[in-house]
């Protein structure tokens, strides 16, 4: 079994988590679209960890964005949803790659794109925006805001993962 | 035991995720403005209609003690009613001395020759016999005798007990006595031919015998004969309080009682 490469989630860690406070409210396209990047931390943390770990990484994770976009336990209690089935789906998608831990772009391919990562950013934006606007008449007004954001997001932390992760050496 | 540590084991993932949802939510619920008006508005609700609730019971448990200063309050105004009757028809003397005291009965017979009640007052409660006891519909009754918080009615449902009363049409003094016939009915006697009585008159106390206050309804004429050879008629009155569901009733004390009796005895 290959072992948790420590060194790129730091880079994670780094480009996803702590870029994201910055940039909060500044990547905000025409008041419409905003970027809930931090989530490509969660969406690309390692495969076969501790679930016990994973939700409190997931927890802490949605906490640290909490603090600083002053909504205590919006995206905490988001994220730890997210981490609680996040292995068992990623785990179908990658079933033909044995002993992946390590999670990047190349390895997700297209099919892990479409079929996780996509649908995972939705939901997250689903009940990020359903949380905040508390009730499902918001839901309905804010649809377009939640499809916008969840293309914008996707776009974000692809590129950053393209920036971080290494391309594998083809033999 | 053990299957239940198993089970707790197993789905230790799923309550610590229970957990950390919990406290985010208790995050939400506390920082949120919106949340926090959510929830201040249900739980004022909530906590409005269990208060509510709590105060409809409380109401329950306290009838007792508001029908106890009902009743009080019911001697009272009696009381200031038979001083303002007393006044207008004259009894000057009386004015001022009636006393009214409220009291329940705890005991209550119908269906002997001899009735008797028994009310949760006494002495204590300065009845003494030979007191009048009548309720909100009319004459219950003479108080026969006294312990120091119980005292026992002879009902006019007692073939013993003649009461003086008076046809109301004509002012006709006559005696109600009961007939042993059931807890509605009873004679009228001593009605003279001459008087012409009618279905539906009026018959009350007539205060002649010091016993009861004059004008305490006793009941109304639902029949009668005038048979030939009898100089009075021979009459029944429905009874207008029914003693055999009977439950508040007043004691009237007459402090001039005793002066009375003793100066019509000496006549």
């Amino acid at each position: 079994m290959n072992r948790v490469s420590w060194k790129l989630l730091t880079f994670y860690f780094v480009g996803y988590v702590i870029f994201q406070i910055p940039l909060l409210h500044k990547f905000v396209l025409f008041n419409v679209a905003f970027s809930f990047f931090y989530l490509g931390f969660l969406v690309f943390f390692p495969l076969g960890q501790n679930p016990i770990l994973r939700l409190i990484v997931g927890f802490l994770t949605g906490l640290y964005i909490d603090f600083f976009s002053n909504t205590p336990g919006l995206h905490a209690s988001v994220c730890t949803f997210i981490m609680l089935f996040r292995d068992t789906w990623l785990g179908t998608i990658l079933e033909h790659q044995k002993g992946v831990l390590d999670i990047n772009i190349y390895i997700l391919k297209m099919r892990g794109v479409w079929l996780y990562v996509l649908p995972l950013i939705f939901i997250h934006h689903l009940m990020i925006f359903w949380i905040n606007y508390g009730s499902w008449m918001g839901l309905f007004m804010t649809f377009d805001q939640i499809l916008a954001s969840t293309i914008f997001s996707l776009l974000s932390i692809l590129l950053i993962n393209l920036v971080i992760s290494k391309k594998p050496i083809r033999i | 035991m053990q299957q239940l540590f198993v089970f707790l084991f197993r789905s230790r993932v799923l309550a610590f995720f229970f957990f950390l949802e919990l406290i985010s939510i208790w995050l939400i619920f506390s920082y949120n403005n919106l949340y926090n008006s959510y929830l201040f508005n249900t739980s004022n609700k909530i906590v409005g209609s269990v208060l509510e609730m709590n105060h409809n019971i409380d109401q329950y448990f306290q009838l007792d003690e508001i029908n106890e200063k009902l009743l009080a309050e019911n001697a009272l105004l009696r009381e200031e009613l038979s001083k303002k009757n007393l006044g207008m028809m004259g009894y000057d003397t009386l004015k001022g001395n009636t006393h009214v005291i409220p009291a329940r009965v705890i005991n209550n017979e119908f269906r002997n020759p001899e009735n008797y009640l028994t009310l949760d007052k006494g002495s204590l409660s300065q009845i003494e016999p030979g007191m009048a006891v009548i309720s909100r519909e009319g004459a219950v009754g003479i108080i026969k005798s006294v312990s120091s918080h119980f005292s026992t009615v002879a009902s006019i449902l007692n073939r013993k007990l003649m009461t003086s009363s008076q046809l109301n049409k004509t002012n006709t003094l006559c005696t109600v006595q009961w007939n042993l016939e059931g807890p509605l009915v009873a004679d009228v006697k001593y009605i003279p031919r001459h008087i012409n009585i009618g279905i539906g008159d009026t018959v009350s106390t007539s205060g002649y015998n010091v016993v009861f206050p004059a004008e305490i309804m006793l009941g109304t004429i639902v029949s009668y004969q005038l048979p030939d050879e009898s100089p009075f008629y021979v009459a029944k009155i429905k009874l207008s309080s029914d003693l055999s569901s009977i439950d508040a009733v007043y004691v009237i004390r007459n402090p001039l009682k005793w002066e009375m009796d003793s100066l019509q005895t000496v006549l």
